[in-house]
């Protein structure tokens, strides 16, 4: 069985004990601890103990640890490292790892002068875009040669202001000096939004000068703190920006010089981190005052090691006992390194339930069947399993992505097959080489030709066989889903459910033959007859069996001549595999075209065979990239919408042990 | 009377034949260029926030294109099927294969672009369900596919 099966682990251990029982449950890492009260809902824990766990504590490594997230995160942006294609994570071993944990004092002090350093350029951009903006604002008054601030003499006094562009400054200007006796009305600058204006008015007309400066929605500027002539403080500026700007490097190069011990921080953050799940899962647990008490999950192969390991080293009564039939457990799933790529996919449409079969071992041929027949191109495919199998093979992969990448090179070796079989190298790339070699007509090519047919010469061919490929995809979901009802132990229902549908959907599918494409109604006129048959039959029984579960007669005969609409569903379900065709020569067309295009200039001429290299990288590498995203996507989709509706209930909770969750780090025990 | 008859299908063949090569691309283009113009105006806003979502966002941008390229083959074939004497029935044979990737294509590419300019915020929220935001654009794709199909199978009618 796929599914690992799984015990109820119950262990009782002193408080004085407590760190260590869970630092050792962490690095065994298969045991998930579940809420007690939900474990034990009677409730008569309450009368001598209490849940355990603090919620300030958390919050204060939770705090810790973003800390160290923002300093690491300053350190990458200012310490370059070399990073290879794919992040693996570090192996050290435990000792030192316990080494760099002792020293971790001296690591928080690292972090707190990292983000010391972050603050102050912080603080720096904001005192620079500060003088930045006020650079910008005196720059508009660079003509101005007297001092900047607002002076008064006895009689007179003196300011700067902004009227809107939008009025005629010349006319203005010479309405208030007609208007005003010693008043002085001077354009400095004018832009696009308004015009810069000195003045110096007399005291005695202030009254009404402002009146005047008010009509034309004059506003006063000044600049406060500033003294002197604008190009002084202009200067002044420059210098100050250019000292930020020094400074500012001074720290990057500090922060970039604590770049050494970046990889002591990421152990500390992990640490942290493992801390941190420690300290949540204690909430999960009761205590009293001496003692502790948690229950949880673990898979049954490890039960008794995990048993004597614990009550062999610590103080402690450790139970295990099988769960009852019904009791719903965590879905860990155990398959062999061949199924195990089909996981994450079926994983990102539902776990299974515990009383369901794991269907990765039937969905990966399929899937994998699927992928090649849509992608279709041997050359593709050479080039898919080839990346993909060096990567698995040079690189340390995190889990997700290396099942991923073996699911990918599957199938790159399935793409291999079809496109051998239909005839596809890089299109139709080896015949025409051919022709341009041998200047002959050969049409396929000797060596490469489809070893089973062309599907874009005998397309109804290959959509008979896309459709049959869909019925036996159909009928092993059907299959599935008997023997999840006989792992229920529901024998009557296999017949029911199952059975009758083979005799229904066949004789289906018999009698429709004439209509698809390419048969003729003579050759297979037993076939229909013998499933006119079967589909009466099956259509009669279903009447009879379907409405099983309902209430009074006319109910059954509802249930059971409404179940016949769905054969719509498994006509259209059927249907939707012609994709494999369609998709498959998309490909096809594509690389011969890309082909074509590329010979166009002719291959008998030095820079008609540097275009053709040229279209025939970028094209194919084009036609690839959305071709083999195609065929991922429409391939899931088949195995989401038209398999697992056939069978699968999915609903699963993962399997989630208390382990060390880690994100730089592996430790080695 | 006839002579003009005649003659006149001889060329007809041929101008319906291009009509739908050209019918065929158009339509279906202009689809792509609505759709991935959709989801491209989301994905641009999401990068602006977090340039690291780039790849997802442009991987969702992309998928409603493919309408362009369903239209640009079945042009391609139709193309390929015109000759100098391509009667009258063929010729509007290949027009109205072109029909079915064109409308389609047209209409799905653009449902499409909206399905992944909702997936482009989706991965805004949670980059993990890039895959599932493709799967559902993918949902709209099947409909261009088995127009593709059917174009197909149409203009497999003229030998």
């Amino acid at each position: 069985m796929a599914i690992v099966s799984m015990n109820k682990i119950t262990l009782v251990g002193l408080n004085a004990q407590k760190e260590a029982i869970f630092e050792t449950l962490m690095q065994l890492g298969v045991v998930e601890i579940v809420d007690y009260s939900k474990a034990d809902s009677s409730n008569e824990w309450e009368e001598f103990a209490e849940k355990d766990g603090s919620e300030s504590e958390l919050i204060r490594t939770e705090t810790q640890i973003s800390e160290v997230a923002s300093a690491l995160e300053c350190l990458s942006r200012y310490y370059s490292e070399k990073k290879g294609l794919f992040a693996s994570k570090k192996t050290i071993s435990n000792q030192d790892y316990q080494k760099t944990i002792s020293e971790s004092s001296g690591t928080s002090e690292i972090v707190k002068q990292i983000r010391g350093f972050e603050e102050k350029l912080i603080s720096l951009r904001t005192e620079e875009n500060r003088l930045k903006t006020l650079q910008v604002s005196l720059e508009a008054w660079k003509g101005f040669d007297a001092d900047i601030e607002k002076r008064a003499t006895g009689k007179t006094t003196t300011a700067i202001g902004v009227i809107p562009a939008t009025i005629d400054i010349e006319e203005f200007q010479g309405a208030f000096l007609e208007e005003l006796e010693y008043g002085y009305l001077e354009l400095i600058n004018s832009d696009k939004d308004q015009h810069y204006i000195f003045t110096i008015i007399h005291n005695q007309f202030e009254q009404k000068a402002m009146e005047l400066l008010k009509q034309k929605a004059y506003s006063q500027v000044t600049f406060k703190e500033l003294k002197g002539t604008v190009s002084e403080n202009l200067q002044l500026l420059e210098v100050k920006i250019s000292h930020i700007n020094k400074q500012r490097e001074e720290l990057e190069k500090k922060i970039s010089d604590l770049g050494k011990h970046k990889d002591q921080i990421e152990v500390f953050y992990d640490s942290l981190v493992m801390l941190k799940d420690r300290k949540a899962v204690l909430k999960s647990i009761i205590k009293t005052r001496k003692a502790f008490m948690l229950k949880g999950w673990l898979p049954e192969n490890t039960s008794e090691a995990v048993k004597t390991h614990l009550s062999n080293t610590y103080e402690c009564m450790v139970d295990i006992e099988k769960p009852s039939e019904d009791e719903e457990m965590p879905i860990l799933l155990d398959n062999n390194k061949i199924v195990e790529a089909m996981e994450p996919i079926t994983e990102m449409y539902s776990l299974p339930n515990h009383k369901e079969i794991d269907p990765n071992i039937v969905t990966i041929p399929f899937f994998v069947i699927f992928f090649g027949l849509m992608l279709s191109d041997a050359g593709y495919g050479l080039i898919l399993a080839a990346f993909t199998g060096i990567v698995l093979w040079k690189f340390d992969l995190a889990e997700g992505t290396k099942r991923f990448m073996k699911l990918m090179f599957f199938c790159g070796l399935s793409t291999v097959f079809w496109g051998a079989m239909f005839g596809g190298w890089f299109g139709n790339v080896i015949p025409m080489l051919d022709e341009v070699i041998t200047g002959k007509t050969v049409g396929q090519s000797r060596l490469f030709g489809p070893i089973w047919f062309n599907p874009i010469d005998q397309t109804e061919r290959m959509l008979r066989y896309a459709l049959i490929f869909g019925v036996i995809h159909l009928y092993a979901g059907l299959a599935i889903r008997g023997i999840n009802l006989i792992k229920q132990k529901k024998y009557i229902d296999v017949v029911f459910d199952v059975l009758i549908w083979y005799v229904f959907f066949t004789g289906f599918a018999l009698y429709v033959l004439p209509y698809v494409p390419g048969i003729e109604a003579q050759e297979v006129a037993g076939a229909v007859e013998l499933g006119k048959n079967l589909f009466l039959v099956g259509a009669a029984l279903l009447i009879l069996t379907q409405g099983r579960a309902k209430k009074g007669i006319i109910g059954k005969l509802f249930g059971g001549i409404s179940s016949l609409y769905n054969i719509i569903g498994f006509m259209s379900d059927t249907l939707s595999y012609s994709r494999l065709l369609a998709l498959g020569i998309a490909t096809s067309i594509i690389a011969n075209i890309v082909n074509q295009m590329g010979s166009m200039i002719g291959l008998n001429k030095v820079h008609g065979v540097i275009v053709f290299i040229i279209v025939f990288i970028g094209g194919h590498m084009f036609n690839f990239a959305i071709n083999a995203l195609g065929a991922y996507v429409h391939s899931s989709r088949l195995q989401y919408i038209e398999f697992f509706s056939k069978f699968y209930n999915g609903g699963g909770v993962a399997f989630k042990p208390l382990k060390q969750n880690t994100k730089y780090i592996k430790i080695k025990n | 009377m006839e002579f003009i008859l005649q003659n006149l299908n001889a060329q007809t063949g041929s101008f319906l034949a291009i009509l739908g090569a050209a019918f065929g691309f158009f339509l279906a283009a202009m689809g792509s260029s609505k759709g991935v113009g959709l989801a491209g105006e989301a994905a641009a806003g999401v990068v602006s926030e977090d340039p690291g979502k780039f790849v997802p966002c442009m991987v969702l941008q992309a998928m409603p294109s493919t309408q362009a390229i369903y239209g640009f083959i079945i042009t391609i074939m139709i193309l390929g099927k015109i000759n100098a004497n391509l009667s009258l029935e063929h010729g509007f044979i290949l027009l109205f294969a072109a029909l079915p990737i064109g409308f389609v294509g047209f209409l799905s590419a653009i449902y499409q672009g909206r399905v992944a300019a909702a997936g482009i915020n989706m991965v805004a929220k949670r980059p993990e369900e890039m895959v599932k935001g493709i799967i559902l654009a993918s949902m709209v794709e099947v409909f261009a596919i088995f127009a593709l199909l059917i174009s197909i199978l149409l203009i497999n009618n003229v030998g």
